[in-house]
């Protein structure tokens, strides 16, 4: 831990100008209260375990400045430009945000979302009574600094807490980070609350305007109701100068069922950190993670997950895909508290490296203080099967063109555990892009639509 | 007889340090069946994957005509398409691809080789759909992973399944019938004999004469020790089993 010396000005100039937009006095206090915290815990560094192989010093010694709302619309963005990045699914709407704020003229129109679907700025001005309250719920697991940080800006974001429908749409959060001078950061928060026997799928989506550095660090908090069924899927494609850090939250009650679906495929420095409670009998997480980095990508999967009650079943795949320059960090713990009897935790990180370079650190870990518990967790670190590549020679494929199609392969594991169709067809051209030869790698595997 | 398909002169080939193929010659014109037998390191699936362009083999000395072109100069995928296909001993699994997907990149893969326009996605499944009912193949593996979780006699019935959907004018089979029961031996035997023509040839290798009973070859050769000893009509394999491969070798050596 280091003294908060970097940018202190600037965050708490920040802070000030911020606070002006007539919040009410809660959310001031909550603010402060939060920067506070921010000043007490300091900036993680490398010998801080839960940081030991990512460092924050690029984050430390870059002016980001957080903008507010209105401030931020210098990018003109028209709502053809948005057509690329749309999912094109049935059912879906979609909310877009500028570097953190939200943007109604280019999201879905008002009539076409759910009820109690929003944008957290206007949640706040609507029913910020509710929005404490949820907030309070949410904030029972620790918080980092940058959790704290975000807190401290805490303006907008997306507030969706839809009623239980027969039709659950799919909710897509497009986040657009635009490139300026100084560089930006945008620490919005999502409060995704999932009423008993309620579905939800929600696609976040991280997207660069620019070319050029901004720091994104936002915080998910999933509240899945008893008896529902959430999907969230974060599909992470911003420039490669980009820093993104977040945390997603997933507090699951009795009998619920969640899947979380982190697929980092863009970014120059990325933490993600997972952090999943059953704290319901009988609920049931999936997380299945895909990270692919080349270039000089950082990729940090952080990861923790706590049976806090009896029958809980939770299932955490992570795929990691390394070329060129890129390191991979993977750290996951399965917590295991008393009483949490019959639980069935299982924990998997396979890795593939594609050059000598790439780099990839994994440390699964367990921590059980229950008796009657199933639990395994394994990871490994390997190359390519050149079998399988040679296989797919004879078959008639040149060797680069076998290769490609067996490093998507590998990552296409993660791919078939999500549900969305739409989702695998976009994740299948964003991959193929990434890797070697990807135009006729994308040819090959196209799925009928 | 049809014009010799395949033809290979004094082919010696191994491992850096080691000679496995000492000087086999073959000739095997299109439109037949020849099994190459022999005893377990007798050099039977060094041939298989010589012929199909492994590199860890080198070739020391001799030489292999394809319908008369030189294989050596060619790579692995151009073999594919100039129509050689090898059926492996061991198929490998592939998750994370379907069927379906492999299939497609390998068919359209070898068309581009040779000039001819990709198969657009309806034209590949007419063609896949009717490749599976050639050889008696569910469709449905289409959709599952290559050879993920497969039996062995699944993964050697897909292998003739690829084998109906590239058709190749060359198919070596290299010991196809190993841990398959009789009812998958007949399955698969099946699948090879429905795709027998006048224009391609299959080179069986096998231990076990048994396979040679549902895949009846014209010409059977005995390799021993990396030199085709012997060659004669079917009745040699029925010898083989009777009497071992010892005995054919001392005959063979007198």
């Amino acid at each position: 831990m280091v003294a908060v010396a970097e940018q202190p000005d600037l965050y708490d100039r920040d802070l000030q100008r911020l606070q002006r937009h007539n919040a009410p006095d809660w959310l001031c206090d909550w603010r402060q209260r939060q920067m506070q915290r921010f000043r007490t815990l300091g900036w993680p560094t490398m010998k801080d375990e839960p940081w030991r192989f990512t460092s924050l010093k690029p984050v430390m010694d870059t002016p980001y400045t957080c903008v507010g709302p209105g401030e931020a619309h210098a990018a003109a963005i028209t709502p053809q430009a948005l057509e690329a990045w749309k999912l094109h699914q049935e059912g879906e709407r979609i909310l877009v945000f500028v570097d953190g704020h939200y943007r109604a003229d280019l999201s879905s129109p008002p009539a076409d979302l759910p009820q109690g679907v929003t944008s957290l700025a206007q949640a706040l001005r609507d029913t910020p009574e509710d929005v404490q309250a949820v907030l309070r719920r949410a904030n029972t697991v620790a918080m980092d600094a940058l959790a704290a940080l975000n807190g401290a800006f805490l303006l907008d974001g997306a507030c969706l807490q839809p009623a239980r429908t027969d039709t659950p749409p799919l909710l897509h959060l497009l986040y657009l980070a635009t490139s300026a001078a100084p560089p930006r950061v945008s620490h919005f928060q999502n409060l995704i609350v999932v009423p008993e026997g309620g579905q939800i799928t929600v696609v976040e989506h991280d997207v660069s305007l620019g070319a050029g550095r901004h720091w994104c660090n936002g915080i998910t908090h999933l509240l899945a109701g008893p008896n529902s069924h959430a999907r969230y899927y974060l599909l992470e494609e911003s420039n490669p100068q980009a820093v993104n850090t977040r945390l997603i939250h997933a507090h699951l009650d009795r009998d619920s069922r969640v899947e979380l679906h982190p697929a980092l495929l863009g970014g120059g420095l990325v933490r993600n950190n997972i952090h999943g409670v059953l704290d319901g009998e009988g609920s049931h997480l999936l997380v299945n993670g895909l990270f692919v980095g080349r270039g000089q990508q950082h990729l940090d999967n952080h990861m923790r997950i706590v049976h806090a009650r009896p029958r809980g079943e939770s299932h955490q795949f992570y795929q990691g895909v390394l070329g060129e320059e890129a390191q991979g960090v993977f750290a996951g713990r399965i917590v295991v508290q008393p009483g949490a009897q019959q639980t069935d935790a299982k924990q998997t990180n396979r890795n593939l490296l594609l050059s000598d370079e790439a780099r990839m650190n994994t440390q699964p870990q367990l921590e059980i203080h229950a008796d009657d518990v199933k639990c395994t967790h394994g990871a490994t670190v390997g190359r390519l099967d050149q079998e399988a590549v040679y296989y797919l020679q004879t078959r008639g494929l040149p060797l680069e063109l076998a290769q490609a199609l067996m490093t998507y392969a590998f990552a296409a594991q993660g791919l078939n555990r999500m549900n969305i169709a739409a989702v695998r067809r976009h994740l299948m051209r964003q991959l193929s892009a990434k890797l070697p030869h990807g135009r006729e790698l994308a040819q090959m595997i196209e799925e009928p639509v | 007889m049809g014009e010799p398909l395949l033809q290979i002169e004094d082919l010696h080939a191994g491992i850096p340090g080691r000679e496995i193929l000492r000087g086999v010659n073959l000739t095997l014109p299109a439109g037949q069946v020849h099994a190459l037998m022999g005893p377990n390191g007798s050099g039977k699936s060094t041939l298989a994957q010589v012929l199909a362009g492994r590199e860890d083999y080198t070739i020391t000395q001799g030489r292999i005509l394809f319908a008369g072109q030189d294989l050596a100069a060619l790579k692995p995928h151009e073999r594919a398409a100039a129509g050689l296909f090898l059926a492996f001993q061991y198929p490998v699994e592939i998750p994370g691809v379907t069927g379906m997907q492999f299939l497609r990149a390998a068919v359209n893969a070898v068309r581009k080789q040779r000039g001819e326009p990709e198969l657009d996605p309806v034209a590949m499944l007419k063609r896949l759909r009717e490749a599976a009912k050639l050889v008696d193949c569910n469709p449905d593996t289409l959709k599952r992973p290559v050879n993920e979780g497969f039996s062995g006699g699944e993964k050697k019935r897909n292998e003739v399944f690829q084998l109906a959907a590239l058709a190749p004018r060359l198919a070596v089979l290299d010991e196809t019938d190993s841990g398959l029961d009789i009812d998958a031996l007949q399955v698969v035997a099946k699948g090879v004999n429905a795709l027998r023509r006048p224009d391609r040839a299959f080179l069986v290798i096998t231990h076990y004469q048994r396979l040679l009973n549902y895949i009846v070859p014209d010409v059977v050769h005995v390799l021993v020790e990396g030199r085709i000893v012997k060659s004669g009509d079917r009745t040699l394999a029925l010898d083989l089993e009777r009497e071992g491969y010892a005995a054919v070798e001392e005959k063979a050596a007198v």
